[in-house]
């Protein structure tokens, strides 16, 4: 019996072999364990040897982490789509510059943010020059209902401000208010050094009225 | 969990994921990833025009349409026959519920693909033009004739009223007379020998040990399977296979939501892996058929001029443009597909 490896992985538990009913209710699947998962390292060494397949499995790995990380950047919106898809293009025509192919995930990130940056300067140009046209992040869509009473008011500040903060202000104190990210990962992410990044933030949170213990 | 975990609100800010806008988004990565359209572009006189219909995707074949309004569009007759003539005085009656497509119409080769129902054909003799009728892996090719073909499900019968025809299935053809009829299997692989769809998974009865065939856990497949194994097919390279489960899919799924995605993935590979542009056609008119306003239907457009345009299908390449850039003028393709059919 051929096997191809990968598959079952999609249809349910990977950690061990366990019975899932995938064909039908009179028919037990065992599922294998996850052994044929590849790694993103021989998944970006294959694609880079040509098997464009391997690139289709590491957008399907990293799509919802990099769209997830558009959508928070941008505060939603139409414009999410475009960063997702600009990113794995660049990645794609850069792949070949990633040094560390195990850390595919972290560099698309940065890629992500750097799309994710020009959308938000086009933003705040356009707000300057075109306030009659500004559009408005819709906070209630945006922000979860189960969401903590005082993690969404921040949330709020954060994000109906987002296009006049300046780009690289919003994307500090999303990195670090919503992302998460430490001060070393917002410099990676945003090519900044972190003092420069500390910097922003500090603009940022004083603009906004967060105290800086909040972050930390 | 340090203090930077603690203002992780990722899980608060989520963004509504829906396997059809990740699908959406791979297949925009898809097309900006690959080389541009194909130029080629031979002149062919082709008449036709691509029609879509709004909500059912389907078009009613309405008395004696002329054969330029039909080309590329799905006939389904209701609860009456309905009839079509070609220029050439071929009339074409569709019997009740029939659904077919006029796939090809050049000057050497006119082809119909009947996906049920049945039809009848009195063909005008035009020695020099094959035509031709598919209904699943069978190919009726008309010597010059009339004739019936019926599909049901998985069954083809071909009666002949007049003249004769070649039945083909694979290698395999068979000439059938007048007053003749050919019954088989709308699909060569079910007639001859197993589905191949790669799930190599043991499988056992639930209430016992007993295993049972793989070939019967392949029959057994739903389309959430069926889909997954396609789709791993393809990212293993192996895009035959994928083209075969994703054909195998739109048979026995054709009303799955995710019909028009699968035919236009079909499509692709068809057009981009395995050098088949007429095949991708049929694939990507599936698509737009089962879903002609949906998420996909503009790259769905966009990559049928690109076939055409592969195809050297000059006038259905440019048809196909127009009616893309009628519907999406702003769309990301549109750049590309202006150019497509020069």
């Amino acid at each position: 019996m051929m096997q191809r490896p990968g598959f079952l992985s999609r249809l349910g538990s990977v950690e061990a072999p366990t019975f899932v009913s995938a064909l039908s209710l009179a028919v037990v699947v065992p599922l294998r364990p996850s052994r044929d998962v590849r790694s993103d390292e021989a998944l970006v060494r294959a694609t880079l040897s040509g098997a464009r397949g391997s690139f289709e499995e590491l957008y399907r790995r990293h799509a919802r982490m990099a769209t997830g990380m558009a959508h928070r950047l941008l505060g939603g919106g139409h414009e999410v789509d475009d960063v997702v898809q600009d990113a794995f293009v660049t990645a794609l025509s850069k792949l070949d510059s990633l040094r560390d192919p195990q850390a595919f995930a972290r560099w698309l990130g940065t890629i992500v943010v750097h799309a994710a940056r020009r959308r938000l300067r086009r933003r705040s140009l356009k707000a300057r020059l075109l306030p009659g046209l500004r559009e408005s992040v819709d906070l209630d869509a945006l922000i979860g209902a189960a969401t903590p009473p005082d993690v969404a008011l921040e949330l709020r500040a954060l994000y109906g401000a987002l296009d006049s903060l300046g780009p690289e202000v919003a994307i500090a104190l999303v990195l670090r208010r919503v992302e998460g990210m430490t001060i070393p990962e917002m410099a990676e992410a945003m090519n900044l050094s972190p003092a420069t990044v500390k910097r922003r933030l500090k603009t940022g949170e004083e603009r906004l009225g967060f105290s800086a213990e909040d972050a930390s | 969990m340090s203090e930077e975990r603690d203002l992780d609100r990722r899980r608060y800010i989520e963004p509504p994921l829906s396997s059809v806008r990740l699908e959406r988004n791979w297949g925009a990565i898809e097309a900006r990833t690959r080389p541009s359209f194909a130029r080629a572009a031979r002149s062919v006189a082709v008449v036709g025009l691509v029609v879509s219909a709004a909500a059912a995707a389907v078009l009613f074949f309405v008395a004696d349409e002329p054969s330029d309004r039909l080309v590329g569009t799905t006939l389904s007759a209701s609860n009456e026959e309905a009839s079509a003539s070609l220029e050439d005085g071929t009339r074409i009656i569709a019997e009740s519920f029939a659904r077919l497509e006029m796939t090809d119409e050049r000057r050497d080769e006119v082809r119909f693909a009947l996906e049920g129902g049945a039809a009848r054909f009195d063909v005008a003799h035009r020695p020099e033009r094959l035509f031709a009728v598919e209904a699943g892996d069978v190919e009726v090719r008309v010597v010059g004739t009339a004739f019936r073909v019926a599909r049901e499900g998985d069954s083809v019968s071909v009666e002949v009223t007049r003249g004769a025809v070649d039945v083909r299935r694979g290698a395999t053809v068979v000439r059938v007379r007048v007053g003749e009829q050919w019954e088989g299997s709308a699909h060569e692989r079910t007639a001859a020998q197993p589905v191949e769809i790669p799930v190599e998974i043991p499988v056992v009865e639930q209430a016992g040990t007993q295993e049972v065939s793989a070939r019967t856990a392949r029959e057994r497949l739903g389309p959430d399977e069926l889909f997954a194994s396609a789709r791993s097919l393809r990212q293993e390279g192996d895009a035959r296979g994928a083209a075969r489960a994703y054909s195998l899919f739109l048979r026995r799924h054709p009303n799955d939501a995710r019909a028009s995605l699968v035919a236009l993935e079909l499509g692709r590979l068809r057009m981009d892996v395995l050098g088949d542009p007429r095949g991708a056609i049929r694939a990507l008119r599936v698509s737009l058929r089962a879903d002609s306003a949906g998420p996909f239907a503009a790259d769905v457009r966009a990559r049928l001029v690109e076939a055409y345009a592969s195809a050297g299908d000059r006038e259905n390449c440019v048809r196909a443009r127009d009616a893309y850039l009628a519907r999406h003028p702003g769309g990301r393709h549109a750049a590309d597909v202006r150019s497509a059919c020069e």
